[in-house]
């Protein structure tokens, strides 16, 4: 039922920036979460709001399936109701004059009482909101207002999900607790979806698919690792920051460090705390990678990998050299340090990262 | 005191109120909404009322429903009676003459509610007309019953364009005000105290009631 949305627009705004959006998804791959992410001010709100007929791109066309969503040339836009697609907003834009009840009902007034009944009863139970019916959205914590609004999104049953930065509005415990939460959610609830965040620890967190967003254009889209370990230009580089993103396991946690596998290669980490699951992100960036000739004794807390020199591309003043070393391991030296070691490609090297320069974050 | 001209001004009143309500609300929903460049010209035409002299207003009603306008003529022949110096005449003169004061505390509170609110009642897939009723008007509640008691109000002190419009005639066009106006050129000042004084305490009554209300309301759903 779900199929391919296809996203081909341009929207002006009166102050002269213009947003060129060329993105082509299938929405029956699962699992399905598709993160815009971007800094903020790249359009990335403005291409979701695209997408649920909020706003109007001025040229292109958008489609869903074989359903044609907006045709500049044909004059064809469709309303907000005539898409079928689940909004999720910033702050959640709960009813306030609503109880949570008549919140997750509003959206399926149309339909016969007895399906209505039989869904929201369904919505309490999936989003585990038993009790909280007859409360006002005042009454609600951080937590369960995303739930409430994430339910009554999903309650009329939506082809395709659209969150604008969904964790945004909350302070910062309650957000990385909720990241996980969310994630097992949107898993559960089986919709395609499509996420925007400025956040990379969500993007990371929340996508299956990344879609970079920088200066009003998709710069790349792929999948996480892929985005992360290979940058289609600089300004995917700059934004995403962190060079290697990499799936782990943790095997085992003591003194406040875990070990974790990353395919052939096991790693020490700094305990973060918040990870529950042993399926976990390891995160490192480039900078924090050292590099040397000599295979250094092992002191504590340091990870030392030996690898062969993938390659070697300079990067300003800067370069950038990928080892092969069990994993792909990207780092970036200075140049001088570059020429002192005398770096080629096919070199064997040692490299050295801190156990607290692994960033973990966690995997459902 | 004038019994009749008191219960005739308060039938004008509500009559005038209930008309402000049908025709205001949509009125303050397009001046709220729309998008169109000449918006404003609307906004003047409607707020027109509040600046004019009622004897300048009163006139312009009084060709405009006189027997020899469109208007009038087409009243005339339907029903056989003329819209001058008459109650309809009246009504139609006392809408149009407080239409600022429901228009505008309709739009503004239609511009209070959260534009992120009604957007998300569109994307769950609800029309915009039940988006209007279950959404908006609840939300705008205080803002609705501010403009109806305006209205209320001042359709019942209303002097000006009575007296251009209606005339003076006891129980047809004879309003309180106008009432206290004779009563004083009779110089009978004991009758124009009372009915003044009556006037005044049920203004004063109905606007107190109005506002405590309001308070109970605002602290009823703060935005969460």
């Amino acid at each position: 039922m779900a199929d391919e949305l296809n996203i081909q627009i341009e929207k002006r705004f009166p102050k002269g920036e213009v947003i060129t959006v060329g993105l082509e998804l299938n929405t029956r791959q699962r699992p399905a979460v598709t993160v815009l992410f971007g800094p903020s001010g790249s359009g990335k709100t403005t291409i979701l709001r695209c997408l649920a007929g909020l706003e109007q791109p001025e040229s292109g066309f958008i489609s869903f399936g074989n359903e044609s969503w907006f045709d500049a040339a044909r004059g064809i836009f469709l309303s907000p109701q005539q898409r079928r697609i689940g909004y999720l907003f910033q702050d959640y834009a709960l009813f306030p004059h609503l109880t949570v009840r008549q919140n997750l009902e509003y959206g399926l007034a149309r339909q016969p009482r007895s399906r209505r009944q039989k869904r929201i009863t369904e919505m309490v139970a999936l989003f585990q909101l038993s009790g909280l019916e007859s409360r006002y959205p005042r009454q609600l914590s951080g937590g369960q207002l995303q739930r409430v609004a994430l339910a009554r999104t999903v309650a009329p049953e939506p082809r395709l999900l659209l969150l604008d930065e969904p964790l945004s509005a909350l302070d910062d415990p309650t957000r990385s607790r909720l990241r996980s939460e969310l994630r097992q959610l949107l898993t559960r609830v089986g919709i395609p979806a499509l996420l925007v965040t400025h956040d990379r620890t969500e993007a990371i967190a929340l996508g299956d698919w990344l879609a970079v967003v920088v200066q009003g254009r998709i710069q790349q889209v792929g999948s996480v690792q892929e985005v992360f370990g290979r940058p289609a230009n600089h300004l995917v580089a700059s934004s995403v920051g962190i060079e290697t993103v990499l799936p782990g396991r943790i095997l085992a946690a003591s003194n406040g460090l875990v070990t974790v596998q990353l395919n052939a290669a096991t790693l020490l980490a700094a305990d973060p705390g918040d990870v529950e699951g042993p399926e976990v992100y390891v995160c490192i960036r480039a900078e924090e990678v050292m590099l040397s000739r000599t295979a250094a004794g092992r002191e504590s807390a340091r990870n030392h990998l030996a690898g062969t020199v993938a390659s070697v591309t300079p990067e300003g003043p800067l370069v950038r050299v990928v080892l092969e070393c069990g994993i792909p391991l990207v780092a970036l030296i200075t140049k001088p340090a570059c020429d002192e070691l005398n770096i080629q490609a096919g070199d064997t090297l040692t490299a050295v990262v801190k156990a607290i320069s692994l960033h973990l974050i966690p995997r459902i | 005191m004038d019994w009749i001209a008191i219960g005739l001004s308060v039938r004008l009143s509500l009559w005038t109120t209930f008309i402000l309500l049908l025709v205001g609300l949509p009125i303050a929903y397009w001046l709220t909404f729309s998008k169109r460049r000449w918006k404003f010209l609307v906004e003047a035409l409607v707020a027109l009322p509040l600046v004019l002299p009622p004897t300048v207003l009163g006139f312009y009603i009084l060709l405009a429903i006189g027997p020899k306008s469109p208007v009038g003529r087409f009243y005339t022949e339907t029903t056989g009676w003329v819209l001058p110096f008459s109650f309809q005449g009246l009504l139609i003169a006392s809408v149009l003459y407080s239409l600022p004061f429901a228009v505008q505390p309709f739009a503004s509170a239609f511009k209070s509610v959260d534009r992120r609110l009604i957007e998300a009642s569109w994307c769950l897939g609800v029309s915009r007309l039940h988006t209007f009723w279950h959404l908006i008007v609840p939300l705008s509640q205080p803002g609705l019953i501010t403009g109806m008691v305006l209205s209320f109000a001042h359709t019942l002190g209303e002097f000006g364009v009575v007296l251009m419009v209606g005339g003076n005639l006891p129980g047809i066009t004879r309003t309180v005000s106008i009432s206290i106006y004779d009563e004083v050129q009779a110089l009978n000042y004991e009758a124009a105290a009372q009915t003044s004084l009556l006037l005044l305490c049920i203004s004063f009554l109905v606007l107190a009631v109005t506002y405590g209300l309001q308070r109970r309301f605002s602290a009823a759903w703060p935005m969460s």
